[in-house]
């Protein structure tokens, strides 16, 4: 008899969302939002569009393997984001198919059984995925009152078989962080042999100005790896693209792991034009803090729990089943996520799109 | 730190990639790679799904695996899509073979399944082809572990029959069979037929070759539904979305579009088939190919000379520093003025 793997069969198979056009079709609704998947509602730069479209004027380029290094994307990273003080090459990125990806390299490289990965619950989910699936232990340490991570249990967690620490910041789906002082106090707490990730998918849309300043650590020659993503306020979230910023030593030994061809070639085309558009990433921002204003002011109004977010969604807090409002949410045509039971996550979209949210709220009427 | 890399890590030889130069006047017959644009279909299609890369992907891939169903007779719950053949490959090592379970596959072929053997801690019983570089099928048919043969192989481009490939699925029912057949489509017939009769066969296909879409990254694979489930729950257990939607709606077009498939493939047939013929006349060895390559050798020259020699003429072709094949070229079938461009220059070469 053919049998799945042990592992294999454990995991629980994935029920993905039915896509937007299946549920309008099936509740006879239509022009539905979703602010469901923390997208940007405005979308790419129109550059990014214009960069394809000339791409495409030279056919034969997709017959090619794409640049399995990445270098125009890695170059121009690597200009971007080096500071006068903390100087950084080519040899500090890795590209791949989402962050999401990179995730997993980076646990695949240093975890294997009976390994631990330290991290936080509620968190971005894949960390625990991509741990187990090696066969080592998520050890999940719950968020603090205030909804960030515990930084000081989570590094009294470690143990000596602890190779990993995930810290999401911002936090998915809560949208805190933690600040600058006790991200200072946790990296003196870690070990160096443990291999600190810090995901800042959302760092873009961050505004609070106690936000810690993670590539310090990386200058200072500590193991850290940061994590960041095109799908976010760049709007690419549909070409799958993200990078890691490391040591070159780091990186190295992710590489191994990543397949050669990992991002493909208009993917790197439009995360390189993407990154360039300084101009529709302020746009992107200044959009998302409108958005927050006003739903901040009207969830004030109904007398809704919130909490104040660092990114572009925000987590609410009911009195009632989240799954109750979910359903009845999605016969207004508006679909958020729920996240708890009592707890959902909403993407902040356009300002009609934040209205017919609201709007929705009020005609369902539940708290 | 690198004391705490896993032991697998410190090991691993990583794939080197076909070199891709810089600069438009190479002839690049070294990375099998089509000479022939995609369908315009697809660049219709790309352009379309512009409108929508804000938003993630369908994890499913559905529209895409239900395009290739149709093309194969078969339901989209028998198809799996993923970032490139190379990509199905590893979650293939880690849904079928990790964990206490062997798999054998021939000395020569396609260098990544001895790299996902190693990456995932899998023991490989490598098997020797014969003296003329055909895969030695008996040694497949013992039920011992799972299997993994390339059909045509690579570099080889040769072809396995029909009843050779039922033959290995028949006789190791325990253990799944992949057939990777990146090449098929340059003259072999595929073995998704035979995935009703056969509950342990995986067939492994991709778009970078036949179909001209290297650049997107898309492959997939066709089997048993239980094969596809446990490939969909590795590749949830990691990352949902590895496919972007350019490259979705750019394999959808092409898969849909059969007459432009036909015409681009025949073309790379006949123009292999011309090129077979010159290089026996110039003293080659060349296998007999079934794929988009050509495996030659030469008495007169050893073949990095020979390699050498056309990278000054600025023609790039594959050559392998390994045991066994170190003094054979792989060339890639490029487009007929690309191959008449070659063969002078191998005539120059050997003074002919
Ligand atoms: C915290 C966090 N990390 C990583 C990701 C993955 O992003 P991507 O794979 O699109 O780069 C997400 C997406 O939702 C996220 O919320
Ligand atoms: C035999 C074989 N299998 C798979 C692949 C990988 O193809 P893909 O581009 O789909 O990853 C190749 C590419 O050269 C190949 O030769």
């Amino acid at each position: 008899m053919l049998k799945p793997l042990d592992y294999v069969s454990q995991i629980k198979p994935y029920v993905p969302g039915k896509p937007v056009s299946e549920l309008e079709r099936e509740l006879g609704i239509s022009n539905s939002v979703k602010l469901a998947s923390n997208e940007n509602p405005l979308g790419p730069s129109r550059k990014v569009v214009k960069a394809i479209k000339e791409f495409l004027k030279n056919p034969s380029e997709i017959g090619r393997y794409p640049d399995g290094g990445g270098y125009y994307l890695r170059t121009a990273l690597s200009k971007a984001i080096s500071r006068k003080n903390i100087p950084l090459t080519i040899d500090n990125f890795i590209l791949g198919n989402g962050s999401n990806e990179l995730i997993d390299i980076a646990v695949r490289t240093y975890m294997t059984h009976g390994d631990e990965a330290v991290m936080a619950n509620p968190s971005f989910v894949v960390y625990s995925m991509a741990v187990r699936s090696v066969g080592a232990n998520a050890i999940e340490i719950p968020l603090k009152d205030d909804f960030s991570h515990d930084l000081i249990k989570m590094s009294k967690a470690i143990t000596k078989n602890t190779k990993m620490v995930f810290v999401s910041n911002p936090n998915n789906p809560t949208g805190t962080i933690n600040k600058k002082d006790e991200f200072r106090r946790f990296m003196t707490d870690v070990p160096d042999d443990v291999l600190v990730v810090v995901d800042e998918a959302y760092y873009e849309y961050v505004t609070d100005k106690d936000y810690p300043d993670t590539l310090k650590y990386l200058a200072k020659g500590r193991n850290i790896l940061i994590l960041r993503t095109f799908s976010k306020a760049y709007g690419l979230a549909g070409l799958r693209i993200g990078y890691g910023i490391s040591k070159p030593e780091i990186i190295t030994e992710m590489n191994k792991i990543r397949e050669p061809f990992n991002t493909n070639t208009p993917s790197q085309i439009c995360a390189l034009t993407a990154l360039k558009d300084k101009a529709h990433l302020k746009k992107s921002i200044k959009l998302n803090e409108e958005g927050k204003v006003y739903m901040y002011s009207e969830l004030d109004a109904l007398g809704i729990k919130y909490i104040p977010s660092q990114t572009n969604f925000i987590y609410i807090m009911l009195q009632s089943s989240s799954f109750d409002l979910y359903n009845a949410l999605l016969k207004e045509g508006v679909i958020i996520r729920p996240v708890g039971p009592k707890e959902i996550r909403v993407t902040i979209g356009l300002k009609e799109e934040n209205q017919r949210f609201i709007d929705a709220l009020k005609k369902v009427g539940i708290k | 730190m690198s004391n705490y890399w896993s032991p697998i890590v410190r090991t691993i030889h990583p794939y080197v990639p076909g070199e891709q130069p810089k600069g438009l006047d190479f002839i690049k017959l070294n990375t099998n790679e089509n000479p022939y644009p995609p369908s315009p279909t697809v660049l219709q299609a790309i352009k379309e799904a512009l409108n929508d890369i804000r938003k993630y992907p369908d994890p499913e891939g559905y529209a895409l695996r239900k395009a290739i169903g149709e093309y194969y007779g078969v339901s989209h719950n028998n198809v799996f899509v993923g970032n490139g053949s190379d990509e199905i490959l590893a979650l293939s090592f880690m849904a079928f073979f990790m964990g206490g379970r062997k798999v054998l596959f021939p000395d020569i072929t396609y260098t990544f399944y001895e790299v996902y053997s190693h990456l995932f801690g899998v023991d490989a019983i490598v098997i020797p082809l014969m003296e003329d570089f055909c895969i030695d099928v008996q040694s497949y048919c013992k039920n011992i572990g799972g299997v993994i043969i390339a059909n045509p192989n690579a570099p080889t481009g040769i072809l396995l029959t029909h009843e050779e490939i039922e033959r290995i699925v028949s006789t190791n029912q325990d253990n799944v069979v992949i057939i990777d057949e990146a090449y098929i489509d340059f003259g072999g017939e595929s073995a998704v037929g035979l995935i009703d009769k056969y509950d342990n066969l995986l067939v492994i296909q991709t778009f970078s070759k036949s179909r001209s879409l290297a650049g997107l990254r898309v492959g997939f694979a066709i089997g048993d539904v239980a094969l596809i489930e446990g490939l969909m729950r590795v590749k949830d257990s990691f990352n949902s979305y590895p496919l972007d939607r350019l490259a979705l709606a750019g394999a959808e077009a092409s898969i849909k579009d059969r007459e432009y498939f036909e015409t681009t493939r025949q073309k790379i047939i006949s123009t292999r088939q011309w090129a077979y013929e010159k290089l026996l006349r110039l003293g080659f060895s060349v296998t007999k190919s079934m794929s988009n390559f050509l495996f030659v050798s030469h008495d007169a020259l050893n073949a990095q000379t020979i390699c050498d020699a056309l990278r000054q003429r600025k023609i790039l072709v594959r050559y392998f520093k390994r045991p066994r094949i170190d003094n054979h070229i792989r060339i890639t079938v490029g487009k007929m003025d690309e191959m008449e461009i070659l063969i002078d220059a191998l005539k120059d070469i050997l003074n002919r």
